[in-house]
């Protein structure tokens, strides 16, 4: 109990990646956390494997989108007729 | 949902629902967001932020759908524009600019406007002189407006307010008017009624009908008449003039206190919010007459406010009668006599009104309102039972012939230079033996005549426009009666 009134008032980052997390990712995470958002923060993990790689963060209201799924979105909406080139050659 | 990716990408902040409270939300996050900007909910619901807390952000919602805890939110960096334009005409729509009816198709319009703009300053304003006609004789007679004047029509709950509204826009209409009927908050019976009304009098191409009923939620209710007002702006600048209805604003009020109370405001005068004349206030100050690239434009508004047992000294009665430059009072005692409208002469103001009309009509409407304060003090007599004197008698049946001729069928419109023509008949000397039926029947043949002929209109308008008082009317009246289709003066 004490455990958790000690995080009660603590900022909460919101991380969403695409698989679930081993031990290294975990270490891994939790290291980036605390070097870029500092001691005082607390990091919960979400899994949405829609995102296919990459992750999301959240914190105190800003959303940061660096997820696989995004990426892919904005290259077929900018080299839409380059890929579709590609394809038709592959096929 | 797409959609809704896309907005936290484009805009970098995202919100979480922490309260809900009816259709008052409280997110966290969105860090830069701004007042009045839209939200949109992971369900795809919209929302308008209400005010900015500490650490939460208050959000209206404009859905009856719930919203859960724990959703997120998405900012739009927009405030709440409506679709306007002319496409919108002969179409009943709900303030955001779709079709009322889901299942009718509109055309999309080229513009949007924001919702909520700051009235225009005095610079752009221009004095009110051209009259408003409603073809209502004891409106325009006895209570005279002006385009761009802002009118409060006030009364108990059935006593004639929407026919007589009704009735108004039809004729603003087919004289050529933009007419916006702002419903608010009323049953869905009323809209539709509203609706075929103006497409039986053949005037629906020049109207736009903005409605919500009682079960839509409070925030869209709310939005109503802005949505209408937006609307009228978009005509004014095009060079038009408008009619806007806001009917009523007292429901608009009690909507308006709900959401206040649901978000915690602390409640004033019977439980309204302190800012509630500002909310009113900003509405009414967007009309007036205004100077356009064209020329001059002008949104004439009358707003609806309903009383309780006739009490003109209300919260919201006051503050809106305040806000006008009139009102007209629809008294329940005169319904209960059968008189339609039921408008009370005594009791209604034109602060405007008058210095758009010319002299002869502004004569008769003097002329009128010492005769009818003299016929109501010889009612009085009346009642003790005494012998009359012969100017007693006279006073008194001239005084109920002309409560007569003012009684008007919802349906009949009277225009306005035609309505001293009839009151010289009754009121000269010569045609005194006139029974008041003939006295109704020449007026509605002259009604007939003046809008089917246009020769016949040329010599009435002459006549009223360049005589300079009642008395040159009534010579002229007296000279040569059979100009106006009457045989002799007494058949």
């Amino acid at each position: 109990m004490t455990n958790l009134k000690k995080i009660k008032n603590k900022e909460t980052v919101s991380i969403v990646i695409a698989i679930p997390p081993t031990e290294k990712i975990n270490e891994e995470i939790s290291s980036f956390v605390r070097s870029e958002f500092g001691e005082d923060v607390v990091f919960e993990i979400s899994v949405k494997p829609e995102i296919l790689g990459g992750a999301i963060l959240i914190f105190e209201g800003y959303y940061r989108d660096y997820s696989l799924a995004t990426k892919l979105d904005e290259a077929f909406e900018t080299k839409r007729e380059e890929i579709s080139r590609v394809m038709d050659q592959e096929a | 949902m797409d959609d809704f990716n896309k907005l936290l990408r484009e805009t970098g902040e995202i919100g979480i629902v922490r309260e809900v409270a009816g259709i008052i939300v409280y997110a966290s996050g969105l860090p830069e967001i701004t007042p009045d900007e839209l939200v949109v909910f992971e369900n795809g619901n919209l929302g308008q932020v209400f005010s900015l807390k500490e650490d939460l952000v208050e959000i209206l919602t404009f859905s009856n759908n719930p919203i859960k805890v724990g959703s997120k939110v998405a900012r739009t960096t927009k405030v709440l524009e409506i679709p306007v334009g002319r496409q919108l005409l002969g179409n009943v729509i709900d303030p955001f600019g779709k079709a009322y009816d889901a299942t009718k198709r509109m055309r999309k319009t080229s513009e949007t406007r924001s919702v909520e703009t700051a009235a225009p300053g005095v610079m752009k304003r221009k004095t009110i002189r051209r009259k408003f006609e409603t073809g209502v004789s004891i409106v325009d007679l006895m209570v005279p407006l002006g385009r761009g004047q802002r009118q409060l029509v006030i009364g108990d709950r059935k006593t004639g307010k929407t026919n007589f509204l009704l009735q108004t826009i039809a004729y603003a209409a087919a004289q050529g008017d933009i007419c916006i009927y702002a419903v608010i908050g009323k049953n869905k019976m009323d809209i539709k009624r509203a609706e075929e009304y103006f497409i039986a009098a053949q005037v629906m191409q020049n109207v736009i009908i903005v409605a919500t009923s009682s079960e839509d939620p409070s925030a869209v209710i709310y939005l109503t008449p802005y949505s209408a007002m937006t609307i009228a702006e978009y005509f004014r600048d095009a060079g038009l003039d408008v009619l806007i209805v806001l009917d009523d604003l007292s429901s608009h009020a009690k909507f308006y206190r709900e959401i206040s109370l649901i978000g915690k405001r602390f409640p004033g005068r019977d439980s309204y919010p302190g800012d509630m004349f500002h909310i009113h206030a900003k509405l009414l100050e967007r009309a007036g007459n205004f100077k356009v690239e064209k020329g001059e434009a002008a949104i004439t508004c009358l707003p609806v406010v309903e009383t309780l047992q006739g009490d003109l000294a209300g919260y919201i009665q006051t503050n809106i009668m305040s806000m006008t430059d009139g009102h007209i009072y629809f008294d329940s005692n005169i319904f209960s006599q059968g008189r339609r409208p039921s408008i009370n002469p005594f009791l209604s103001v034109t602060r405007v009104g008058r210095q758009t009309q010319p002299d002869s009509k502004r004569s008769i409407s003097r002329e009128l309102l010492t005769f009818l304060t003299l016929f109501d003090k010889m009612q009085n007599i009346v009642h003790f039972g005494s012998e009359l004197t012969e100017s007693v008698r006279v006073i008194i049946e001239t005084g109920n012939k002309i409560l007569q001729l003012f009684d008007q069928d919802a349906n009949k419109i009277i225009p306005s230079n035609v309505q001293p023509i009839i009151l010289s008949f009754l009121w000269g000397q010569d045609f005194r033996g006139m029974e008041i039926a003939k006295l109704i029947y020449l007026r509605d043949k002259m009604t007939e005549m003046y809008q089917k002929d246009s020769n016949y209109q040329k010599l009435i308008d002459d006549i009223v426009l360049k005589s300079n008082s009642f008395n040159e009317i009534l010579s002229h009246v007296k000279e040569n009666p059979k100009q106006f289709g009457i045989d002799n003066a007494q058949n």
